[in-house]
């Protein structure tokens, strides 16, 4: 059965007013309505707050006790941090032990450096007391005060043992093959007493250790040349030291 | 149809969260509602969410209802404005069919100069409407929103309303022309039946 009949143009105000009163009365069968859309589906809801607010309350309880604990054992933790602490000192104690033993190394070097010339004076005493255990004695010792600074003496030890051995061949009296320091030590008496006066030896003697040792504070290449000269020049030296005593005549 | 008396006695149930008055007002209008739904849903599916969510506004807000308004239309605002929701939801996901796909000729027009269509038939063709163009057909025709809450809305332009309303209006005419001839072509081929019979 038609509704309406529309027998003249219609407008747009009317087409909408037609539309409107056929389907504002438009009725289509609903579904059925959810189970908890309804106010007596509320008690499960309640019960389930209940229940929440259980929860949320046994949690409260056992945060604040863990809490209260927690307080209680907070003395027991500030003394095992002191503890702790005690323990670490314990432990950086070998380490500060061992920075001073670097800090006093480390001026002994600074003093090695300083005291080049006192230990060119060792050097010498060793030479003059010759031991294989005390020169190595020695060099281990400056290498282990400086590496840097022990080269420069064990160079003017060298130096000073080189000039003395060359000068031993020179007189002939020395076997270099079987030259130990001890021999070496005693050679420079012996050579100079060969082959220079009584005057020069004591001259030479005085010497050998000043002259031999003073460029070895200020650097490795002159305490190796002077030597050299003096070795090479105390056959040189018998001139003008004979010159003196000649000219004096003269 | 129950009084406004009536239906004022269970609007007070209602406020007070009576289970059986809320079962009452369902049953009264949950047709008229849910014809709504599927008009701005053009989904049965889709409908019946929106109408169990719009039944939910209804009982969780009743009690700021004002007896000044019709109730009907207090009630259809929330199921329109929650399907609107729900359009646009739809929209993130949907293709929007643009109403230029769909142009009304003059022809059609003329064809509509006498129409003849049922309420069933006007359902049908506005179901046939794109989803644009349904949901500012029903808000403005059957609704009765302005263009400028249209347009605040559905977070369009005012004239994109106005144009998606006169192109609507015009496919309706055009689908209710269509099916109107086809009407008149069955009736009259009853009638020559019903002859031929006699």
């Amino acid at each position: 059965m038609k509704e309406n009949n529309f027998h003249t143009n219609m407008t747009d105000a009317d087409f909408d007013a037609r539309c409107r009163a056929m389907l504002e009365s438009s009725q289509v069968t609903a579904p059925e309505p959810r189970a908890d859309l309804f106010a007596d589906a509320a008690p499960k809801g309640a019960g389930m707050r209940w229940v929440k607010w259980g929860t949320a309350a046994i949690f409260l309880a056992g945060s604040t006790l863990w809490l209260a604990s927690s307080n209680t054992e907070g003395e027991p933790d500030h003394s095992s941090l002191e503890k702790v602490e005690e323990v670490s000192t314990k432990a950086q104690e070998p380490e500060v032990a061992q920075a001073a033993a670097e800090a006093a190394s480390a001026q002994n070097a600074i003093g090695a450096a300083a005291s080049a010339g006192s230990e060119a004076t060792e050097a010498a005493e060793v030479l003059a007391h010759p031991s294989p255990a005390s020169i190595e004695g020695s060099e281990t010792s400056s290498i282990s005060n400086a590496a840097v600074v022990s080269e420069v003496p064990a160079k003017d030890v060298g130096s000073a043992e080189a000039s003395l051995l060359e000068a031993a061949p020179k007189s002939g009296t020395s076997d270099p093959a079987s030259t130990d320091a001890g021999q070496v030590a005693e050679t420079p008496t012996v050579s100079l007493e060969i082959n220079m006066n009584d005057e020069v030896h004591i001259d030479a003697t005085e010497a050998l250790p000043s002259e031999g040792l003073t460029p070895a504070s200020e650097g490795g290449v002159e305490a190796e040349v002077v030597p050299e000269e003096t070795s090479k020049s105390s056959p040189k030296l018998k001139l003008p030291l004979t010159l003196p005593s000649g000219g004096g005549k003269r | 149809m129950a009084s406004s008396e009536e239906l004022i006695g269970l609007i007070e149930e209602c406020k007070g969260q009576n289970p059986a008055a809320q079962r009452k007002l369902y049953a009264r209008f949950s047709g008229q509602l849910f014809a709504t739904a599927i008009r701005h849903t053009n989904c049965r599916e889709d409908a019946e969410d929106v109408l169990q969510d719009s039944f939910v506004k209804i009982f969780k807000h009743i009690k700021s209802y004002r007896q000044d308004y019709s109730f009907e239309g207090w009630m259809r605002r929330i199921v329109v404005n929650t399907a609107i929701t729900h359009y646009r939801k739809n929209l993130k996901h949907s293709h929007h069919q643009d109403i230029s796909e769909f142009p009304a000729t003059p022809r059609d027009l003329e064809n509509f100069s006498d129409p003849e269509f049922t309420a069933e038939e006007l359902q049908l063709a506005i179901a046939q409407l794109p989803l644009g163009y349904r949901t500012v057909f029903c808000m403005y025709v059957i609704e009765g929103f302005k263009h400028n809450e249209i347009a605040e809305k559905l977070d369009i332009d005012v004239n994109t309303s106005k144009s998606q309303l006169s192109r609507a209006r015009k496919y309706l005419q055009r689908v209710l022309a269509t099916l109107s001839a086809r009407a008149q072509s069955t009736s009259s081929q009853a009638a020559g039946i019903a002859g031929t019979a006699s």
